[in-house]
């Protein structure tokens, strides 16, 4: 009995002293603290997405340092960024908290997140309702669409993916195709699309499959979009789905150039899971990730080149989700210079006029577009020799 | 409440049952003290959550409804001993009754949350008929299958809003208030909060929070001595479906958005992890649970970044497993089961000899 | 017709795995009443260890072998330090207790390994295997023959040797077979080592085919509770076909359900277990609630 006596005692200290310790942390940081703007970050760092998180943290803090080796500049002050990083736990109701916590505690001036499209759906009314300027990493075009005052993103929306691929269909004269989807709002959103395009008659979608995000064999799904003998089969899926699907498509002796995949498919590791399966596949992304083979002719292609050489250096590796969280950091700083303010409400209103080259590509806001990147700066990737390389249909 | 005194010495909560108290204010002393209790400690979070640094009133809000949710678990699981891994199903219900009904057909928030109460309990009305007819731990797995084959129903369905889910919930507003901002809701989910306790605790001190503890304890006895346990542990476990359920709808209007994580095996985790913490058979103890949780949570995200750069929410879920284990191990009856025991061992010194 | 082939064939391959899973909760469940909710946690820590070793150029073997060990370790800590001892304890907590440790183990491979998923190469390197219009990859050979093995090994151990007959013993009749000088705890340890040895084997003959990661335990538990609850909690040979039968009604289901209703197919192993339950509850029950009175 006297064990649990002392246990319940214990529990009881370890409330009461984290409540007191947090008050003095309180009153720590209770002198505002001019010297620094302080951006808050909402990202998928465990739960299903955490492969996702765990590359826009590592592209944050990489940003960060950069920025505060010279400081930006604020009237006649230089400051410093803090960023205050939570994990969501790729779970909407957690991303909701995180918000109102980043926005009530923390008092940034701007947020860079969610990492997904159902972890940034829920934050929209709270940013609005405070006034504090998001960008999301979500792909779904809804987030900005209608256009919310303070809500933007960086990827491509994905009617702008599927433009893009209509481009090159059009080019390899591709009319019939088959969707395999993975079954959660990312691979809805791209069902979605095709089925617009099909009922406008634009291309036949013979037939489509959607799966689990935890599915670990897509022999069968395989099986049947391939019996329905389409030009090309379009992935909307994320590592390691991708890659499962082109192991699988391989199998049944579809060949790798002709299956697409979205931005999500992953970078290296979809090539590290699909292994020769990957070689010829196509995906649309930013040049970036052809980092290597960028040529430096414009200041916009430099910057995109400089960030792959970057992160690849520092982090051993490159992902294709990095480089929209670098972006939407920099954009908010972009903001903070061009209109020499910190204030929430100042950051929205230059956000809304800007036109920034980033490491994803060129953004060009205004007031009925928030985002995301622009057409121009996406193109098709191929992989060849086991990497992404530019390929013929860019 | 007369019926308290027909419940067994060892009640929870029954700190003073010992004590030489006039009869008549006895009942009054023991289920009226913690239940004020209940209420100082609650109308306390909207001053401590808006100053403390790392809480915020979304805390409190999730608190509380966390707390509601997990109510049913007392007579389910503490009473009758059957563990459910599915209280997300039933939260989910409501949660995406409510979404409808207020987003695809316009109607009041108010019956939104009463159909999905409604829903919810027949939901739970009909796998009780189908699964109470043998006991076991079969119902651990039975409402683990509930909520994943749910979660991949709703994800098929316009009606549901397919993967994306619902958003654009209207506020809530009652008699010309409304509650949109998280001080206000809370005031209101904290009132929930505090009924439901009343509500649920009233059921487990009544006839049949003995027949299922004494089911629980001794179920061939119990059925010898011409127990049915088949009615009285679907009466709970509905009772455990409808409450969960008014705190997912509660959560749907609150944040105006409802999707498939609402149906998660995670929440129910989550749930079981609170009941057990905060102690399963007392209906506080799911009010303390769920203040145990939502502080790790939150102290978590506040200072492991700082530890290590890689792991936010992982260190926050073993921390979870973790108290899940000991508490199990070594406070058997949760924290307030503990604090309980402990009170009533400094009241009467002569109690010790019977523990 | 070769399409029907194919969704038999992918059926049985991923119902092998669901198949091991399955295979040790009904060891379990049988010998202690237990639900053991990490059982899928053994297979997910197995495999990702070994990719992970291999990925570190550790030899195929050795990398199984260090796999395999951890996991046992793991099992046996479970048993030892988080259940309580056999007699005292009441399942209901048992299966909580499991279930915190599942969040645990998890929760520390996330910490340690992180969160992407890990790649382990082949067993035998080559093209996939067809044959009638069908084909299948080469690893699944190992998979089948490496569980068939496992599983033979567990029915000869059962029925031919002394620990096999005293495991059944004890899991008919606790009080008997401790009367007739079998220690239900010694039982207990040997069936949850055994348990996490199965998942480990598991883990680590699908790690090339299914590229784990730290979240993968919990989604091959669940269909592994499917398995084990089809076939009839009981039995360890019913879970076998439990699992295989749950394999291929997924592949069927994914295979002819039209393409609009596709997402429904994800369902359906839980759908089925759902329906065991409330069609043959006492039949499944049998043994489980002959409990302590």
């Amino acid at each position: 009995m006297s064990t649990r006596h002392w246990v319940a005692a214990g529990l009881a200290a370890v409330v009461t002293l984290s409540v007191g310790t947090g008050c003095a942390k309180e009153q720590s940081s209770g002198g505002d603290d001019s010297s620094q703007i302080v951006i808050g970050a909402d990202l998928e760092l465990s739960g299903p997405a955490a492969v996702q998180g765990e590359a826009y943290q590592r592209a944050l803090k990489m940003v960060q340092a950069d920025i505060n080796k010279t400081g930006i500049k604020v009237g006649d002050k230089t400051k410093k960024v803090k960023l205050v990083i939570r994990d969501n736990k790729s779970d909407p109701a957690e991303s909701l908290t995180v918000a109102k916590s980043l926005i009530n505690n923390d008092h940034v001036a701007a947020i860079v997140g969610a990492g997904a499209s159902p972890t940034t759906m829920p934050m929209i009314p709270v940013a609005e309702k405070a006034k504090i300027p998001m960008i999301s990493m979500g792909s779904s075009g809804a987030i900005v669409n209608p256009v919310q005052k303070y809500v933007f993103k960086t990827p491509g929306n994905t009617d702008v993916i599927g433009n893009v691929m209509m481009k090159a269909f059009a080019k390899k004269k591709i009319k019939k195709i088959a969707v395999l989807s993975v079954d959660n709002p990312y691979g809805e959103a791209g069902l979605k699309e095709w089925q617009a395009l099909d009922k406008a008659g634009k291309i036949d979608l013979v037939t489509n499959q959607k799966f689990s995000d935890s599915v670990k064999d897509l022999s069968v799904q395989a099986t049947k979009v391939t019996a329905a003998k389409p030009d090309a089969v379009v992935v909307w899926a994320i590592p390691p789905q991708s890659g499962l699907a082109a192991k699988a498509l391989r199998q049944k002796k579809f060949p790798g150039d002709k299956v697409y995949y979205d931005t999500g498919a992953g970078s290296e590791l979809f090539v590290k899971g699909a292994g020769a399966a990957s070689e010829g596949s196509y995906m649309v992304h930013s040049r970036v990730l052809a980092g290597n083979e960028i040529t430096a002719t414009t200041p916009a292609a430099q910057t995109e080149k400089n960030f792959f050489t970057e992160y690849s250096a520092k982090y051993g590796g490159f992902s294709g989700f990095a480089p929209m969280a670098a972006d939407a950091l920099n954009l908010i700083v972009a903001a903070i210079k061009k209109g020499g303010s910190a204030d929430p409400q100042d950051i929205q209103k230059s956000l809304e006029n800007l036109s920034y080259d980033g490491a994803f590509g060129t953004y060009q806001f205004s007031p009925t577009n928030h985002g995301g990147v622009s057409e121009s700066s996406l193109t098709v990737l191929q992989v060849k020799n086991g990497t992404w390389s530019l390929s013929d249909l860019g | 409440m007369a019926a308290t005194d027909t419940a067994p010495a060892e009640a929870p909560g029954g700190l003073l049952d010992r004590v030489d108290a006039n009869r008549l204010l006895r009942p009054l002393v023991r289920v009226g003290l913690p239940a004020v209790l209940l209420l100082i400690a609650l109308l306390l979070i909207p001053f401590v959550f808006t100053r403390v640094a790392p809480y915020t009133m979304s805390d409190g809000v999730l608190l509380v409804l966390l707390a509601t949710a997990s109510l049913g678990l007392v007579p389910l699981t503490g009473y009758a001993g059957q563990v459910s891994l599915g209280q997300a199903a039933f939260y989910g219900t409501g949660a995406y009754t409510t979404a409808i009904l207020t987003v695809r057909y316009h109607q009041s928030p108010l019956l939104g949350i009463l159909v999905g109460l409604v829903v919810a309990g027949l939901l739970a009305w009909l796998l009780g008929l189908a699964l109470f007819r043998a006991a076991g731990h079969y119902l651990t797995l039975a409402t683990i299958a509930v909520g994943l084959v749910l979660a991949v129903v709703v994800k098929q369905f316009d009606l549901t809003g397919g993967a994306e889910g619902i958003s654009g919930l209207p506020a809530l507003s009652l008699g010309g208030l409304e509650f949109s901002d998280d001080v206000s809701f809370f005031y209101l989910a904290a009132g929930v909060l505090v009924v439901a306790s009343l509500v649920v605790q009233r059921v487990c001190r009544s006839q049949l929070g003995t027949t299922l503890l004494a089911i629980s304890d001794s179920p061939i006895a119990a059925q010898s001595a011409g127990v049915d346990p088949a009615p009285q542990k679907r009466f709970a476990f509905v009772l455990a479906a409808v409450v969960s359920a008014l705190a997912g709808s509660l959560y749907a209007l609150w944040s105006s958005f409802v999707d498939v994580n609402t149906l998660d095996l995670n929440l129910s985790l989550q749930l079981l992890i609170i009941a057990t913490v905060g102690g399963r058979r007392s209906v506080y103890g799911a009010t303390v649970g769920a203040f145990v949780i939502v502080s790790l949570a939150r102290f978590a995200k506040e200072w492991l970044p700082a530890v290590s750069s890689h792991a936010g929410g992982q260190v926050e879920i073993i921390a979870y497993g973790l108290a899940l284990i000991l508490v199990l191990r070594l406070l058997p009856r949760g924290i307030v089961g503990a604090i309980a025991a402990s009170l009533k061992r400094l009241v009467t010194p002569t109690a010790k000899a019977s523990e | 017709m070769s399409e029907l082939l194919q969704y038999v064939v992918t059926g049985l391959t991923t119902g092998s795995a669901y198949a091991l899973v399955g295979l040790g909760i009904a060891l379990i469940a049988q010998v202690t009443g237990v639900i053991n909710f990490a059982q899928g946690q053994f297979v997910m820590l197995a495999g990702l260890l070994f990719a992970v070793l291999q990925e570190h150029r550790v030899p195929t073997v050795l990398a199984a072998l260090a796999a395999l060990a951890v996991t046992v370790l793991v099992g046996l800590a479970l048993e030892r330090l988080v259940l309580p001892r056999q007699a005292a304890g009441r399942t209901d907590q048992a299966i909580m207790l499991t279930i915190g440790a599942s969040i645990v183990i998890e929760g520390i491979a996330f910490v340690t390994i992180g969160t992407e998923p890990k790649f382990a190469r082949p067993f035998t390197a080559g093209e996939a295997l067809r044959f009638g219009g069908a084909s299948m990859d080469r690893q699944y050979l190992w998979v089948i023959g490496i569980a068939a093995l496992v599983m033979l090994a567990v029915w000869l151990v059962l029925t031919h040797t002394r620990t096999g007959w005293a495991m059944r013993a004890t899991a008919m009749d606790p009080d008997a077979a401790r009367l007739s000088g079998i220690s239900p705890s010694r039982m207990s340890l040997l069936v949850f080592l055994a348990a996490a040895a199965l998942g480990a084997i598991g883990g680590i003959v699908l790690a090339p085919l299914q590229s784990p990661d730290a979240s993968v335990g919990i989604g091959l538990g669940l269909k592994g509770f499917a398995a084990a609850v089809i076939g009839g909690l009981d039995r360890p040979a019913g879970a076998v076909a439990g699992g295989l039968a749950v394999g291929v009604v997924e592949a069927l289901a994914s295979g002819y359900l039209p393409s609009s209703q596709s997402g429904f197919a994800d369902g359906i192993a839980y759908a089925v277990l759902l329906v065991a339950l409330i069609a043959r509850p006492t039949g499944l029950l049998r043994r489980v609630t002959g409990e302590r009175v």
